[in-house]
């Protein structure tokens, strides 16, 4: 394989999906909704580009590839545009690659009931090509606009059902929380762009060794990277979003919001690891940032019922694990972590859409009992539910092993933390499996025959897949991470940690199991987990409220002014009151005084009359005289005026001719 | 160079001339903008040759033809837009039949 | 002279003959359409001397801006006009240039169609604007011999012979004054060979703003001319399209109303 043809290789992952967004999208325009023959296409087209992005990603297995062209290049400015295969750039690009294949072939089947498919799959279609052109991005102005596209996907798609007014809410406050975010990000690579006069990330990540940067700079430089890695990964303050985000179709929380799009900012802190490695201040307030995330979601998951939110909180939680892991200086558990969490969360959302569409509700209080009318569905769930909670040998075990050694290794009170974390992680979603799947159903009542089923076709297989992915990767990749992530393995804590960190898990969803038997669905912590989701939903509320009321001071200014002008009415209408009273007494002074100025009067108007108005009638017709004599010098005719312009300024010519020297 | 720059003036200057005699002798609108055009014409190719002959090392001469070009395009534009208004109203672009700001 | 001077003394020759005659014919002919392609001919020349100026840039696009764009737009709307082929003037009184420019353009149907026209002043007929060259007086168009009166079909304006004074002696005065002037502080510096470089890099260093101005204006006057241009929808909705009002005569007023009011305010006091 040449170089050519691997750089246009490399070159169609991100097009191909971005080409199919814009056919279907061109196709939805003339094509009619609604045929039943036809409903199923847009899905299969979209599967086929991504199936594709993926199957040419596979080719380039082992390839250090970069392709890049110079866009702009103004006055010692290069901006140029790379996309490059490296190992961490690779890696994620498949595993993106995989779940969105994995994804869209359950939503074929899915989403065939709703109206407007083709929109569907092609703002899918367009999710997936930013994406991988995120991940593949080798200049910052690819890695911008990607990142942006990305959000505005996500954007589209959490408004899917734009009819309803939550969904749209949640899809402004979405966007709106991760715009101010992404300004973070606009800054700090503007900054970069300007300071090093090219716009490839490389020449960034080599300059860190030189002092092309002072500290502070690079402090700075860190902490606005980090507010758009909080905005996009739902990190402590910024988390309220992704709950939200849960009320676009289930396929899109399982991809976007679970699997994809939120590890994008644990991406970014992966790739840009060399910075926060030279800036140790910002490296610390990465760690506690993402432990607080991860302990705060992981306790408001706990509480919640809503079986699509709590596995959005559980996101959270885990996603603040990723970015403690790298926070402790330990970016391979981080990326392994990224790894297996989006293939067993993504799995289990896939799994929630599956209870959906089956039982018609996702409240916990109302569901129960699924075990036995969807065994299948039951069993995937049941596995991914394992691995997250770190059960091996399960995926999930093996990287949130390597994160408790190396918080273990940094300071024992760390490692107890985290090891509590995959405890709590273990009672959340042993809550919502026993809750969901096990004892029987609450409500309504379970009947004969007409019970919920498993789902059938594209998206049974995506879940078996899924299932599957989710027990094996874990086993499958151990062995080789070290090779595949340009990270070093961490010098992990002894065994005892790490026996604790299984125990830990399974120690959970024991204890969620009897807690359900014994409390059924109501939750474990209260009040905690509720105040502290009111909390963090404030903040959004808080801002956008401000926005609100800051960008409506008008009408409550005038209100004030209509106040104001009430209490002068009312008080010009007591002063009137009095005035009145006096006036009726003033009056027959003032007659007396009318009687006497009359007198005046009289005389004044005769001088006036004779005077001022003869006077004026004078100046009147001599104006009017004037007027008809200028008037024909306006003729209304272009020529005219043209005519004397030019002889205007020909005479000036002459005349300042003559007095020229 | 061997014609001389009064040359090139000169040629400019009568462009300008018979322009001028075009914009007021002419009575249609449409007449009225080539002659207009051929205005432009005479001050571009004054620019241009002083550019030339004076300080041909300071390409922004060149530029303010350009320019000069573009608002000319956009005249023009603007301008058969008004007429064609002109004609839909009042089936005529002569300019004396729009006499109504008359005295 | 050199053989090299030579050439370039006849290139400037023949140039500047085509952009002055070219000019002074569209200025001078009958027909408006014959006028267009005089125009044409008179951008070429320029752009001609633009070249041997070295401004080849400027020269091509002197060609395709005024040709490919303006020159087009022109000639479609010279086919609006009423007689774009001047056919019906090619008989009237004209000076020797405009004899010349107009050459062969004589319909050949002196005595149906050109001479109604010319002696239009019996009655305007059936043409619907037969009376406009009454409403002005009627004395502007005294001066212009043969075609005065209630039918004027004439393509110049009654002052055509103060125009021609004005452009002889604008020329002439121009013309004395280069003459007359001494030596211009003439530079022996070479233009570098590729302008359009040169240019671009200016357009997008230097100018930029003037370039993105000029862009903006551009984009402006695109819309300007389309919201002008275009039809309404609705035939009778003055809100769309500027309309132009007929003449009407004015309301009367009434003399008396003033003196009313006020013998009126003078009673009631």
């Amino acid at each position: 394989m040449t170089a050519g043809i691997q750089s246009a290789l490399l070159l169609m992952v991100p097009i191909l999906p971005l080409a199919t967004a814009g056919g279907l999208a061109l196709a939805g325009l003339f094509a009619r909704s609604g045929d039943g023959r036809l409903r199923r296409w847009p899905g299969w087209v979209a599967l086929a580009s991504s199936a594709f992005s993926l199957g040419i990603l596979l080719l380039l297995w082992g390839r250090e590839i970069e392709v890049s062209g110079e866009w702009l290049g103004v006055s010692g400015l290069a901006v140029t545009v790379a996309l490059e295969s490296t190992e961490l750039t690779y890696f994620l690009a498949v595993l993106v690659a995989s779940i969105s294949t994995l994804v869209i072939l359950y939503s074929i089947k899915y989403m065939e009931t709703e109206a407007g498919v083709i929109r569907f799959f092609a703002e899918l279609a367009l999710f997936v090509g930013a994406m991988l052109a995120l991940v593949l991005a080798g200049s910052w102005i690819v890695l911008f606009s990607a990142w942006e596209f990305v959000g505005l996907a996500s954007f589209l798609l959490i408004g899917f059902w734009y009819r309803e007014a939550a969904s749209r809410r949640a899809a402004q406050r979405a966007f709106l929380m991760t715009r101010v975010a992404d300004m973070g990000l606009l800054l700090a690579w503007l900054h970069v762009t300007m300071r090093l006069h090219t716009s490839r990330i490389d020449a960034f990540l080599g300059s860190l060794g030189t002092p092309a940067f002072t500290e502070a700079e690079l402090l700075i430089l860190a902490l606005l990277f980090l507010l758009a890695v909080v905005g996009k990964s739902a990190q402590l303050p910024l988390t309220a979003w992704l709950p939200a985000a849960m009320a676009g179709p289930t396929p899109v929380s399982a991809l976007i919001h679970s699997a994809t799009m939120v590890a994008a900012g644990v991406f970014l802190l992966l790739r840009l690891f060399p910075l926060y490695e030279a800036s140790p201040w910002a490296l610390t307030l990465v760690l506690w940032l993402g432990l607080a995330g991860a302990v705060v979601a992981a306790i408001v998951a706990t509480g919640q019922n809503d079986l699509k939110r709590l596995l959005a909180w559980s996101t959270i939680s885990q996603l603040g694990e990723m970015v403690f892991a790298i926070g402790l200086g330990a970016p391979l558990a981080g990326a392994y972590h990224l790894a297996t969490h989006s293939v067993f969360k993504s799995t289990l959302f896939l799994t929630a859409g599956a209870v959906d569409h089956g039982a018609g509700t996702r409240d916990l209080s109302q569901l129960g009992g699924l075990r036995r009318s969807m065994p299948l569905t039951a069993a995937v769930f049941g596995l991914a539910a394992l691995a997250l909670a770190g059960v091996p040998p399960l995926s999930g075990f093996w990287s949130e092993d390597l994160i408790v050694a190396a918080a273990a290794a940094k300071h024992p009170a760390l490692g107890l933390v985290s090891v509590g974390l995959v405890l709590l992680a273990g009672l959340y979603i042993g809550r919502a499996g026993v809750a969901t799947f096990l004892g029987t159903r609450r409500s309504p009542p379970p009947q004969e025959g007409a019970g919920p089923k498993d789902p059938g076709g594209s998206m049974m297989l995506a879940m078996l897949l899924g299932g599957a992915a989710a027990a094996l990767t874990g086993l499958l990749l151990h062995p080789a991470v070290e090779g595949l992530l340009p990270f070093a393995k961490e010098s992990g804590a002894g065994a005892a940690w790490r026996i604790a960190a299984g125990i830990a898990g399974l120690v959970g969803l024991l204890a969620a199991w009897l807690l359900v038997r014994s409390k059924g669905t109501a939750s474990l912590f209260e009040p905690l987990p509720r105040l502290l989701e009111r909390a963090l939903e404030a903040v959004p509320e808080l801002g956008m409220r401000t926005a609100e009321a800051s960008s409506f001071p008008l009408p409550r200014f005038e209100a004030a002014l209509d106040g104001g002008a009430q209490a002068a009415r009312g008080l010009v209408l007591a002063l009137t009151g009095g005035a009145q009273r006096s006036e009726a007494f003033l009056d027959g002074v003032a007659l007396a005084g009318v009687r006497a100025v009359e007198g005046v009067t009289e005389l004044t108007e005769r001088t006036e009359s004779r005077v001022f108005g003869r006077g004026g009638d004078r100046a009147a017709e001599l104006l009017s005289l004037a007027g008809a004599r200028l008037r024909p010098a306006q003729t209304g005719r272009v020529y005219l005026y043209t005519l004397g312009l030019f002889l205007w300024t020909f005479g000036t010519a002459v005349v300042s001719l003559l007095f020229w020297r | 160079m061997a014609v001389p720059l009064t040359a090139y003036l000169v040629v400019a200057a009568l462009l300008f001339a018979i322009g001028v005699y075009a914009v007021i002798a002419q009575r249609s609108a449409v007449m009225i903008l080539m002659g207009i055009e051929v205005l432009l014409n005479a001050i571009g190719l004054n620019l241009i040759a002083f550019w030339r002959f004076v300080n041909p090392g300071d390409y922004s001469a060149q530029i303010f033809a350009i320019i000069i070009i573009t608002v000319g395009a956009v005249e023009m534009g603007i301008g058969l837009a008004i007429m064609l208004l002109l004609y839909r109203n009042r089936s005529s672009v002569q300019v004396d039949d729009y006499a109504e700001l008359r005295g | 002279m050199s053989l090299g001077e030579m050439a370039e003394w006849f290139a400037f020759l023949v140039l500047a003959l085509i952009s002055l005659a070219g000019a002074l014919g569209m200025a001078t002919t009958m027909s408006m359409f014959r006028s267009g392609i005089f125009l044409m001919a008179s951008f070429i020349g320029v752009a001609g001397l633009f070249i041997l100026l070295s401004a080849d840039l400027l020269g091509l696009l002197q060609i395709m801006m005024y040709i490919g764009g303006m020159l087009v737009m022109i000639l479609f709307m010279v086919l609006f006009s009423m007689d774009p082929g001047g056919a019906m003037m090619a008989d009237m009184k004209m000076s020797l240039v405009e004899r010349f420019f107009s050459l062969g353009l004589s319909s050949g149907k002196k005595d149906d169609g050109g001479g109604d026209m010319e002696h239009g002043g019996h009655d305007g007929g059936g043409m619907e604007h037969g009376g406009d060259g009454g409403d002005g007086g009627g004395m502007e168009h005294g001066g212009d011999g043969g075609d005065g009166g209630g039918m004027d079909m004439s393509m110049t304006t009654p002052v055509k012979g103060w125009a021609a004074l004005l452009g002889l002696a604008n020329g002439a005065l121009l013309t004395g004054l280069l003459l007359l002037r001494p030596a211009w502080p003439e530079s022996t510096e070479q233009p570098n060979p590729d302008s359009a470089e040169q240019i671009g890099n200016l357009l997008m260093g230097k100018y930029m703003m003037a370039f993105e101005g000029a862009g903006l204006l551009i984009l402006i006057g695109i819309f300007g001319a389309v919201l002008i241009g275009r039809t309404s929808r609705y035939p009778d909705d003055r809100s769309r399209t500027a309309y132009v009002t007929v003449d009407a005569p004015p309301p009367e007023v009434e003399e008396s109303a003033g003196d009313v009011v006020a013998r009126d305010s003078k009673e009631g006091d």
